[in-house]
């Protein structure tokens, strides 16, 4: 398999204040290394505070890194090449709900991506959103609907379709599930996986649902303070978790 | 005699398409120092249950039930007054979003000071400001903050959810009530803390006897920590029994539904299967279809199905179905 996503060492440092008029910095990730394969799952999981969610927004590029570089097929990531970045990795939001413009139409929602990073003409953008859609197990009359006609499974669904406008090779979903209920979840996780399958895509979850990383994913990642301290194949880690945060965090989800 | 004692309650509201029935004949039963888990998908009617036994909803919902009883008290022949008694003292209720249920302008303590029970303090007044803060030290220990100088000196915004619904709970016992209300309460927190707050509500249910009815979207939760449960959907009570039988053996095909829709650790389930789940999803208030509201997403359904289904018993095991899972159809 080809490696898709390469990191090295890759840190984050906040600015916490100053002293002396020294801007004093804290760090808040890494450094943290790790390869995504094609058609591969990498699931990140910690506590609340552990940087998880500061990873995920690095690697789609809404937040800058400190030092550290991305290798995205053998390419540097620069951190200003923003239309290399967006379409190459994409972003499924944490609500649905508020996520969606309620004053557009999900059809111009979806067409917008492509406005921004490609010069397709509009006839191809309308015929690209409706391949979309059906993908996604819609209908291309949905593409005239507001968000607030459709339900909550269903925007979630537009949510990847979003993602998947821009035909990327890896989606970036920050706790996408976990606001779901039940059974609209298990068909989002029916949904990622066919998808996973059909257009080889790789994945990259933020969750703490443990019951769903390890059915989904292939690598599981644990931060703890910024720091990982165990990353390998998903079965190996939850069989025998070898850190004690690990344990613990098995332990307190349930197990 | 159980605590809450709800039979057919059916609350309804008005809409320009008509009357729309949002909570359709709801069975509930609370036994003293019990926690009973309420677990359904949003929009299924399960806050507005909550909201009933409360007295907390606005006039345009009409609330009618054959029998809504707390501790044998009809509470809907009571006036708003005598009910407005039993609020908060009696029946207390934790909220969904911790963090909006607190006012934003004010301190943590200040908010504190208000929801304190005065008429049970009996020291002379001026030593009524050392009797409050030993108060709500107390409470604060027991829910198990143990900073709590910080929490109280910090507006809402500056703590955790965590500590927000922590700090609600303590509010609640303030009165020492009977029975609690959690609705939705570790939706927003994170992962580490739903376990705290479970935990807590655990050692209040043992050490106070406080009976809990814990509402919540997600199965998973309620395993653990309740004796009972009660699976709603639409507006419908779908099963109720004991928690360890319907995990083992669920009647309904929505239960089915719900505990196959979550992957177990212990299950032999291919690594990135597809996992079984309804078709479909749950219908608006307005488009609701008659009968038995699972009827179009039900994989078992009949033509039978158009007709509601009565509850029926079988072993303490309620459930409406007219072909419940245990009997063979052909």
């Amino acid at each position: 398999m080809n490696t898709l996503l390469e990191v090295n060492n890759l840190t984050k440092s906040f600015k916490v204040g100053y002293r002396w008029l020294i801007p004093q910095y804290q760090r808040a990730l890494g450094p943290i290394s790790f390869n995504l394969e094609e058609q591969q799952t990498l699931s990140i999981v910690g506590n609340s505070g552990s940087g998880k969610t500061t990873l995920a927004r690095i690697l789609v590029g809404a937040e800058q890194r400190t030092s550290g570089e991305i290798i995205l097929e053998g390419e540097q990531l620069e951190v200003k090449k923003h239309i290399q970045r967006c379409c190459a990795i994409r972003m499924i939001f944490q609500d649905a709900n508020t996520s969606l413009n309620p004053r557009m139409r999900i059809g111009n929602l979806l067409e917008e991506p492509l406005k921004f990073a490609t010069d397709m003409p509009a006839k191809d953008r309308e015929q690209e959103v409706y391949s979309k859609l059906r993908q996604v197990g819609l209908l291309p009359e949905h593409a005239h609907f507001y968000p607030h006609m459709i339900s909550g499974g269903q925007k979630q669904r537009i949510a990847v379709a979003r993602a998947l406008m821009l035909n990327p090779h890896i989606i970036v979903a920050d706790e996408a599930l976990s606001v779901l209920d039940m059974s609209v979840r298990s068909q989002i996780i029916n949904l990622l996986l066919r998808l996973q399958k059909e257009m080889g895509l790789s994945y990259i979850f933020v969750s703490h649902n443990i019951n769903v990383v390890r059915h989904i994913s292939d690598k599981v990642m644990v931060l703890d303070q910024g720091q990982v301290v165990e990353l390998g194949d998903a079965e190996q880690v939850f069989k025998s978790p070898k850190h004690d945060q690990t344990r613990k965090l098995l332990y307190t989800l349930g197990h | 005699m159980p605590l809450l004692d709800i039979r057919n309650l059916s609350i309804e509201f008005d809409s320009p398409h008509g009357r729309i029935r949002a909570v359709d004949r709801v069975n509930l039963s609370l036994n003293p120092g019990e926690i009973l888990g309420l677990v359904g998908e949003s929009g299924s009617g399960k806050s507005l249950v909550a909201k009933a036994i409360m007295g907390i909803l606005t006039d345009r919902w009409t609330v009618s039930a054959d029998r809504l009883r707390y501790n044998g008290v009809d509470l809907l022949a009571l006036s708003a007054s005598e009910r407005r008694k039993l609020m908060g003292r009696e029946i207390a209720m934790v909220f969904q979003e911790p963090s909006s249920s607190l006012d934003p302008n004010d301190t943590v303590g200040h908010q504190f000071n208000e929801s304190l029970p005065m008429d049970e303090c009996d020291v002379p007044f001026y030593r009524r400001k050392k009797w409050r803060d030993e108060q709500i030290k107390g409470l604060l220990h027991k829910v198990g903050i143990r900073d709590h100088k910080r929490v109280l000196k910090s507006y809402p915004h500056e703590l955790s959810e965590g500590l927000c619904q922590k700090v609600l709970i303590a509010m609640t016992i303030a009165y020492k009530p009977r029975l609690l209300i959690a609705d939705e309460p570790t939706t927003v927190i994170e992962a580490g803390a739903q376990d705290q707050i479970f935990k807590l509500f655990k050692k209040l249910n043992q050490l106070n006897d406080v009976s809990i009815l814990l509402i919540t979207h997600d199965l998973e939760h309620v395993e653990n920590w309740t004796q009972t449960i009660t699976v709603m959907y639409c507006g419908q009570t779908v099963e109720s029994g004991i928690t360890k039988d319907i995990f083992k053996q669920p009647f309904h095909p929505y239960t089915m539904a719900l505990l196959q829709s979550m992957p177990h650790f212990d299950e032999m389930l291919n690594h990135k299967s597809q996992l079984t789940t309804l078709s479909g999803c749950v219908p608006s208030l307005q488009h609701l279809p008659i009968g038995c509201r699972l009827g179009p997403r039900c994989p078992r359904a009949h033509r039978k199905c158009v007709e509601t289904p009565v509850m029926e018993k079988s072993r303490g095991h309620y459930f409406s179905c007219h072909f419940p899972l245990t009997e063979n159809i052909e």
